[in-house]
């Protein structure tokens, strides 16, 4: 019997969880969001003149008596937005981070659909694949999970085309969450810009083994691309693996700093770090759950 | 220097090859690498030019030469070095201690053991520090007390407690045993003997020869003379008597003139004024009249160097008496048998008296009426010939009238004549003996075969009361009985225990290496041996060509081979540790080190 992606104690605890958003959009009613247009929710919100064809429950009667003026009070409705997971399933992602990230997005799904909220999980590499939705409570959790263990990685990441795609096809905004190790050889700051000026508000976790960030060996190397399979000989040293290093936080950094600039939030996420530490302490201190 | 486990050649050959080895795995361990990474976008800003021609050639040269010097010196280790004359191979000396009982004599100073123990530790301080040393304590066995130590201070301390044992000294069977115990060794050195010389007659070894053996002496003019041994026996002659026979010996340069007395519970039984010459035994004889148990002890005076055996004490065991009830119409015709033996307390009723409840002895029923024998009477019968009695056929003797007896199954027959028994036993808690003739008579008085009839009933009643015996004082070591009775022998110790011994034609064996008392037992008799006295040497030892003599000048200070290894192996270990935390263990503190973060500043 294959093991479980995520076990029961694990979900358990995930419980106390909610996926948080800073922005409001506009969607279904439903959800635990407050936002700011108006609808037909509980919480009231403000007044507006009456215009022909509105309901006249919402009439405010006592201001009317004592102005002689109608007035409309509105309502704050709670709309039900879909959270997508955007699941990087290229091949640089193969062996651990896949397999972190899988786990990652089955957590973030399951918090979602304790809080009945409605989510999308989009695994994509060049292109995006089948999207997985679900919403409904927790007992939807297996078909999503049975989706996340069937997944697999390869293929070559392209977040340009990712964006166009994801863009015109879905033009619902909502919060993004972008789960990859973000190694696009082309970059993906400028296409990760271009989906937060959309309007979706961007939460990038990213992944990384030890090796991606500090390469553990030396001297004369022959480097295979794993997405491309382009080849590079290089001689590697302390003062290289340094530079290499330095290189790759700068562009964490750059993540972090585009993430922030469009009030999202970034998480950089090791694969020998654990899960729950993750969610508990990394993703709560980004304002990534609460 | 040398080398003990790896020879010169072989060393550099295993340090040639490892060292290539060592070399081979350096320049394949910094070859090029195929990796697949996850994206090349980092490598191509970190990329340094890659320089082929460095490929083969050292990178990291303190490195290689920390990982070659530090297998060197493990392989110089393992090869076992030392500095030192590898031809010094340590020796495996003996030292025999003459522990035998002359040794405990004195002149005027210490005794003799006490100036051994000295020259034997002076011996094993001049002894190389190096040579393992066996301490053998010998008498008249070669007892080792060490094994081959190294530890020359486990030697001292089995010195220290050597002391001297109750046997004489058989040398050359210790010097044999050194000689075997160096044999297996497969080693040479020293057999080193420390005493006085003074050995058995019989040396159970043969001659040895002298090469390898130093003899240290221990002076011992000292004049003694002792008790050689003592027996005492029943007196054949007067009942309820033991005759005493005392043999002393002047072990002496000179005549010496000694009182021997003999007492028995503190009374004295006799003395003798001796005068003894060099090397001479004198025997002194004495009568002790004692029928109950004491001890018998005999001194020589004055006292001299060797106090050992210049006082005995034995001994001396209850004669046993034969309390018996005759019932006899004639009490003065059989008095005289009975009276005639000290041992037999006899009381003579007539055949009226007799009285079932009375009986607290054995009874002897001499010619009893038909109406009063303990045993039926089947008839009388005139004069009946050729009476046999156990061991014992008259044909010529005459009994008179006498009565044939009835038989039970348990009764014995004593003597019978043709018409059946006459003499009949009968066995019980007061055994029971009845005559059918009268020896009283005119037919029967002046027969010989009488009174042996009588010493055959009385030896029937109470066996042990005539049973030979007596009392032996000799010195520990080798006993030889002589065993003139064919049968079963036993020898037990005085706490019951079996002692071991042998039998050569008709004569027992046995060894007492400590002063013991023993019991022989044959069929009726019973010899007690009180193997107390020293067993006292016979001869001078006469050291044999080459041997070398006194102790050896000066300490030998011939220090052993020095081992090396184990500093070679602390050296190999620092530097193999020193690479590893030079070169490997920080290279991965610098791979698996995680920077600090990078400050973002926040883009309002």
């Amino acid at each position: 019997m294959a093991e479980p992606l995520l076990d029961r104690q694990f979900l358990e605890k995930l419980e106390r969880l909610t996926i948080y958003w800073q922005k409001s959009f506009a969607g279904l009613v439903g959800g635990h969001n407050p936002s700011r247009f108006a609808g037909g929710g509980q919480e009231f919100l403000d007044h507006r003149n009456f215009h022909q064809g509105d309901d006249l429950r919402a009439v405010n009667w006592r201001a009317y008596l004592r102005l002689e003026k109608l007035f409309l009070k509105m309502f704050q409705i709670e709309p039900r937005v879909p959270v997508q997971i955007l699941l990087d399933s290229s091949a640089s992602m193969q062996g651990a981070k896949f397999d972190y990230g899988r786990k990652l997005a089955g957590s973030l799904a399951y918090v979602g659909l304790v809080r009945l909220d409605t989510l999308a999980i989009v695994p994509f590499s060049s292109r995006l694949g089948e999207a997985k939705r679900c919403g409904g409570g927790r007992h939807r959790f297996s078909p999503v999970a049975a989706y996340l263990t069937g997944l697999q990685s390869g293929g070559k990441t392209d977040f340009y085309e990712i964006a166009k795609e994801y863009m015109s096809s879905r033009p619902q905004r909502g919060l993004l969450i972008v789960i990859s190790d973000f190694l696009d050889d082309r970059g993906c700051e400028r296409a990760l810009q271009y989906l937060a000026d959309f309007g979706h508000e961007l939460s990038l976790i990213q992944i990384w083994n030890e090796e991606d960030r500090v390469p553990p060996w030396s001297g004369e190397l022959e480097l295979v691309d794993a997405e491309s399979n382009e080849e590079m000989r290089v001689e590697f040293d302390d003062v290289a693996r340094a530079e290499y290093t330095r290189q790759f936080d700068e562009y964490s950094a750059s993540l972090k700093q585009l993430a922030l600039r469009n009030a999202g939030r970034y998480v950089s996420v090791p694969t020998s770090r654990a899960l729950e530490d993750v969610l508990f302490d990394d993703m709560i201190r980004a304002r990534g759950v609460a | 220097m040398f080398f003990l486990n790896l020879a010169l050649g072989q060393l550099l050959v295993s340090a040639a090859a490892i060292s290539a080895f060592t070399v081979a795995l350096y320049l394949l361990d910094r070859s090029r690498r195929r990796q697949v990474v996850s994206t090349l976008r980092f490598w191509t800003q970190a990329n340094q030019p890659v320089q082929t021609s460095r490929r083969r050639m050292i990178r990291q040269p303190l490195s290689l030469l920390l990982q070659l010097v530090g297998i060197l010196l493990l392989l110089l280790a393992i090869a076992q070095p030392r500095i030192g004359n590898p031809f010094s191979r340590p020796g495996y000396d003996v030292l025999i201690l003459d522990t035998s009982a002359w040794m405990s004599a004195r002149a005027e100073g210490p005794p003799l053991i006490d100036t051994a123990r000295k020259r034997a530790l002076q011996w094993l301080s001049a002894v190389p520090s190096a040579d393992r040393v066996m301490l053998v304590r010998a008498d008249a066995l070669a007892t080792p007390a060490t094994a081959f130590e190294s530890d020359h201070s486990r030697v001292r301390m089995a010195i220290a407690a050597s002391e001297p044992g109750a046997t004489a000294l058989n040398l050359n069977a210790a010097i044999q045993f050194a000689r075997r115990a160096q044999a297996m060794q497969h080693a040479s050195g020293e057999v080193a003997y420390v005493g006085s010389g003074r050995v058995l007659s019989a040396q159970d070894e043969g001659v040895v020869d002298g090469k390898g053996l130093r003899f240290i002496s221990v002076p011992d003019q000292i004049e003694d003379v002792g008790l050689r041994r003592a027996s005492v026996a029943r007196s054949a002659t007067e009942a309820g008597a033991w005759d005493v026979s005392i043999t002393s010996r002047n072990y002496g340069l000179h005549s010496h003139a000694v009182n021997l007395n003999v007492g028995f519970d503190h009374a004295p039984v006799g003395a003798r004024f001796m005068t003894l010459a060099p090397g001479a035994e004198q025997e002194a004889a004495f009568t002790l009249h004692a029928t109950q148990a004491g001890l018998l002890e005999m001194r020589i005076s004055p006292d001299d160097g060797f106090p050992d055996d210049d006082r005995a004490e034995i001994l001396i065991p209850a004669l046993p008496h034969l309390k018996v009830t005759v019932y006899t119409a004639r009490p003065d015709v059989v008095r005289p048998l009975l009276a005639a033996n000290a041992l037999v307390e006899a009381q003579f009723r007539s055949p009226e008296q007799y009285r079932t409840d009375r009986h607290d002895t054995d009874t002897i029923w001499i010619d009893p009426p038909a109406d009063l024998s303990p045993v039926r009477v089947m008839k009388t019968v005139g004069d009946p010939k050729g009476i046999r009695v156990a061991g014992l056929q008259s044909r010529d003797m005459k009994l008179g009238a006498t009565s044939i007896l009835v038989t039970s199954p348990e009764d014995t027959t004593l003597a019978s004549v043709d018409d059946g028994p006459v003499i009949v036993a009968r066995p019980g808690v007061h055994k029971t003996v009845v005559v059918g003739f009268d020896p009283g008579t005119a037919a029967t008085r002046y027969q010989l075969a009488v009174p042996l009839v009588f010493a055959n009933i009385l030896r029937w009643l109470n066996p042990e009361t005539f049973q030979q015996g007596g009392v032996n004082l000799q010195a520990a070591g080798s006993v030889a009985v002589a065993l003139p009775d064919e049968g079963t022998v036993e020898v037990r110790r005085a706490d019951g225990s079996a002692v071991p011994f042998s039998v050569d034609h008709h004569t027992l064996h046995l060894f007492s290496g400590s002063r013991d008392n023993l019991r022989v037992v044959t069929a009726g008799r019973q010899q007690l041996y009180a193997l107390t006295l020293p067993e006292m040497w016979d001869a001078r030892w006469e050291p044999p060509a080459g041997v070398v003599r006194g102790l050896p000048r000066g300490a030998n200070v011939t220090s052993p081979p020095r081992e090396v290894w184990p500093w070679l192996a602390v050296l190999g270990a620092a530097c193999l540790i020193a690479e590893w935390i030079l070169y490997a263990r920080l290279r991965r503190a610098r791979l698996t080190a995680v920077p600090a973060p990078v400050q973002l500043r926040r883009v309002s």
